[in-house]
């Protein structure tokens, strides 16, 4: 595909459309450039550009099921349609699979390039990290160590369909990350920060502030205790809340999960309360400029604002055509794959939990003896369990925030932890983190999320998570 | 693409070296016994570094456009670092499988006959069956500008199965695969099932863990998460940078006499196995921890080059990213312990199956808290029964200086080979 080549594409896209001999035939196809600089310390680890181009072709036959095809470079599109309905007539099913209708439309998107990041010299972009870097480890003698990363990606796709869809989007997106590493008599404590959004060059500017928190935040927790492991009065800070979300109501919404098991289906059924009426979730592909927004999904279904919980009860979950099929509904616009390598499936996009009423210090006055739980590191949900490593946290004490505690570990049931949610703040804000989210079929994607504070009276800790 | 790419590299830059890549993968998913989505997919990349100016640059590429890709790995190296890379000669290469022509001419219908065949030995079995087969045929060739032009062929044939029921309101989940150059052999496929009804037989009774320290015994399924630990405390890369903990230890005792390390790109037929790495050093067998002490870490040509070390023939390359070194085949040395005596070692404990991975904090430090998908209460030598909800914790390093026993089987999990362990001082909670 030549630089600008459009048309060309939609002409490339049609003709294969027309040649395909299956019931329903699903073309995309992708053009990246990206580049990458890295740091470690005050060296530089690399500063490359690349640019690839590949597809992926689905085809559906009556009573068979997905044959798919995916390559690199374009050439090969007339062969791997062919090649895709060759497998979909290899597996015959004994259920049809519907697709749900979704709106017919062409439509070419192109978000704002924010200073396209592909005309800025990649020397500009090493200056730049450099610079960041250099002002982390500069921040004060304890810093010993660093790594610092300046990603870009400006991805042009197109999607064409037999029922006739014929879409195409640009779709920028930057990302920084930095980690400090701070040292004293033995000590070795390390601090994350990481930014991300739907733009380009300009907004990468602005950005300082990462890496002095990453260092400040490395320095405090030298000499930061270890939290005695208990229960606690927690009052969670608009990441640690997200995170907590994503990994359990937000994973458990996506329609093709439950789809597999018939207890997480009957867990997830609409109108069953998982959380206390304070708390109202949704997930939003169709916000303005954040990491998980764009016009279309991977099959071409506009993209919306799902509601996911209302007031503590489960009102819907996220779909693909497939799903939405399956149950009877609408696509939502979450099937998404990371690359032209995967086939898509329900995922989240913009994930965030609805702002209440009050500031934080409300929500701290009534906590003797708490614990302020900020930014997390990873976490898991299996058999209705979760664990949550905070990034940092501080000691709530007498109703206000006191000295810096270690990462923790939060751990409990699921639905019992969510009940026990007792105030949410009105201080809803996106969080602007570096976020991606795996998975193994379908790979990985950008996403975001955002929330207000939230108290949660009564969480297990289980102390220093070293 | 790869020749005139170096010719055109070598009349701008002082060296350069490039690997070609193509891939074709077929997969099938299963559900209830049946295929129910087959995919193909199709992959060609060529990556390139070079030095210029005593700097170096990398750039890759999955289209065929040589002259854009010299031109962004010059520009890559314009901003690079100063690096000391030299580059390998044209040298006679090891003789290893990485091809079974059986594997790679395999139909989508032998593919499908080999999920038949675990399915229809599962048979009886009230369980819901997962599964997937997967065959991959392609080719690596690595050249540089010292004269090396090197090609092999690769194949790997994998399968996974996933039996699951419903238990005590909870879902038990059994997994269990094979992965090699060539279709797996009849008897493996048998052995696959035997295990998974095995296990199926065990979870039929439920019994408590013991919370608190104690000894556990880890099998070669649950193993990958705690060794990445060791595996990147062994890069050259890390240990050059001071992070790693076993930096300066080489010659030193780091862990328990029992355990031995080695990295095998040689072994016939397994995923790593390869004659030359990605930047063309002949492959050999290297023993990473012998008997406690540690014996070499990895390294690739430029991180060779920065601390005065030889090469050892472990960079790994993919078409976007540099060349980093990683292990080919890891071998952790199989003891004498027969499943018995594991079992009699662990006493009254736990064997830990299944580790859910993705929450430890400082992987190169070794410090872990990781929940158990699948683990067995063990009492008088004996598995009494499947203990739920369990999270394992405490630092690799320092476990792997307290192992107690190692187990005589060995059992491949992608490509590491390793047999059971039994660590002592496990945090169970």
């Amino acid at each position: 595909m030549a630089e600008g080549d459009l048309d060309g594409v939609k002409n490339r896209l049609a003709d294969a459309l027309r040649a395909s001999r299956a019931d329903f035939t699903e073309i995309r196809l992708e053009r990246t450039w990206a580049s990458t600089v890295a740091f470690r310390g005050s060296r530089l680890e690399g500063a490359t550009a690349a640019r690839e181009v590949g597809g992926m072709v689905r085809c559906l036959n009556h009573g068979k099921g997905w044959g798919i095809a995916s390559f690199t470079g374009v050439d090969r599109l007339p062969a791997m349609v062919a090649r895709a309905h060759e497998l979909s007539l290899a597996v015959p099913l004994d259920a049809p699979l519907r697709l749900a209708e979704i709106p017919i439309r062409t439509a070419d998107h192109a978000s704002d390039l924010d200073g396209d990041v592909r005309e800025v010299p990649l020397a500009a972009k090493r200056e730049l990290l450099e610079r960041l870097n250099q002002e982390m480890l500069a921040s004060d003698r304890r810093i010993v160590d660093s790594r610092a990363t300046y990603e870009d990606r400006v991805v042009e796709r197109w999607l064409a369909t037999s029922s006739g869809a014929m879409l195409s989007d640009l779709r920028p997106e930057v990302r920084l990350a930095a980690a400090a590493m701070a040292r004293e008599e033995g000590f070795l404590e390390r601090a994350l920060e990481s930014w991300a959004v739907r733009g380009g060059w300009r907004s990468a500017q602005d950005t300082d502030h990462l890496f002095r928190a990453a260092a400040r935040r490395a320095i405090a927790l030298l000499s930061a205790p270890k939290v005695k492991a208990g229960t606690y009065p927690v009052v969670l800070d608009p990441r640690c809340l997200a995170a907590l979300l994503h990994q359990t109501l937000g994973h458990l919404s996506e329609a093709d999960t439950l789809g597999d098991r018939a207890e997480l289906d009957q867990l997830m059924r609409p109108g069953r309360r998982v959380a206390s009426d304070l708390l109202t979730v949704g997930d939003d592909g169709s916000a303005s400029s954040l990491p998980g927004s764009m016009p279309f999904d991977d099959e071409g279904a506009p993209t919306q604002n799902t509601l996911l919980v209302q007031h503590g009860v489960l009102v819907g979950r996220l779909h693909t055509r497939e799903t939405a099929g399956r149950a009877g509904t609408r696509p939502t616009g979450n099937a998404r794959a990371g690359s032209f390598r995967q086939a898509p499936s329900a995922r989240l996009t913009n994930t965030y939990v609805a702002s209440g009423q009050g500031s934080l210090e409300d929500l701290l006055r009534p906590i003797r003896h708490g614990l302020y739980c900020c930014d997390a590191m990873g976490g898991d949900v299996h058999q209705g369990r979760f664990t949550l490593t905070t990034g940092f946290g501080q000691l709530i004490r007498d109703g206000r925030l006191a000295e810096t505690v270690r990462p923790m570990v939060l751990t409990g049931d699921v639905a019992e932890t969510l009940q026990r949610l007792d105030a949410v703040a009105g201080d809803f804000r996106w969080n602007l983190q570096a976020t991606s989210c795996g998975r193994p079929a379908s790979g990985r994607i950008p996403v975001a999320d955002g929330g207000p504070h939230v108290r949660v009276d009564g969480v297990v800790v289980g102390g220093d998570s070293a | 693409m790869i020749a005139p790419l170096l010719e055109r590299a070598a009349r701008r830059a002082t060296l350069a070296d490039a690997i070609e890549q193509s891939d074709e993968t077929t997969l099938l998913e299963f559900a209830g016994g049946r295929p129910v989505r087959a995919s193909a997919s199709y992959s060609h990349g060529t990556a390139l570094r070079v030095v210029a100016e005593g700097k170096v640059g990398n750039a890759g590429s999955a289209v065929e456009d040589p002259d854009d890709l010299v031109s962004r790995a010059l520009a890559s190296a314009q901003l690079g670092e100063v690096a000391t890379i030299t580059l390998p000669h044209p040298a006679p290469l090891p003789t290893v499988v990485t091809h079974m022509p059986r594997a790679a001419s395999a139909s989508l219908g032998d593919l499908t006959d080999l999920g038949h065949l675990v399915r229809d030995r599962l048979g009886g079995e009230r369980v819901e069956l997962g599964l997937s087969v997967e065959r991959s045929v392609g080719m690596v060739r690595v050249a540089n500008t010292a004269g090396l032009d090197a090609a092999y062929d690769v194949s790997l044939v994998s399968l996974t199965a996933e039996v699951s029921r419903m238990q005590e309101g909870r879902r038990l989940v059994v997994r269990a695969g094979l992965c090699g150059a060539d279709l797996p052999a009849l008897r493996d496929l048998e052995l696959l099932v035997a295990m998974l009804r095995q296990r199926l037989g065990w979870a039929e009774r439920e019994a408590e863990a013991k919370l608190g320290r104690q000894r556990v015994g880890f099998l070669p399924t649950a193993l990958p998460p705690l060794l990445l630990s060791v595996e990147q405390a062994l890069l050259g890369k890390a240990a050059l940078h001071g992070g790693s903990p076993l930096a300066r230890k080489r010659g030193t005792r780091a862990y328990s006499e029992q355990l031995t390390l080695v990295d095998d790109p040689l072994l016939d037929g397994r995923p790593g196995s390869r004659p030359l790495d990605d930047e063309g050093t002949a492959s050999r067998r290297l023993p990473l921890v012998q008997a406690g002490e540690v014996a070499a870490f990895l390294y690739d040509l430029e991180t060779a080059g920065r601390v005065g070390a030889m090469p050892t023939g472990h960079g790994r390359r993919t078409t976007f990213g540099k060349p980093q070194p990683a292990c080919s085949n890891l071998v952790v040395e199989p003891g004498t312990a027969t499943w018995d005596e594991v079992l009699g070692a662990v006493g009254d404990g736990l064997i830990i199956e299944l580790l859910r991975p993705g929450t430890q904090t400082n992987v190169m430090g070794g410090t872990f808290a990781l929940p158990a998908m699948l683990a067995w209460r063990v009492q008088g030598g004996a598995v009494t029964g499947l203990a739920p909800e369990v999270t394992v914790a405490g630092n690799v390093h320092d476990l792997l200086s307290r192992v107690v026993t190692v187990g005589a089987d060995l059992t491949w999990v992608g490509s590491r080979a390793m047999p059971p362990l039994v660590l002592d001082g496990v945090s169970v909670f």
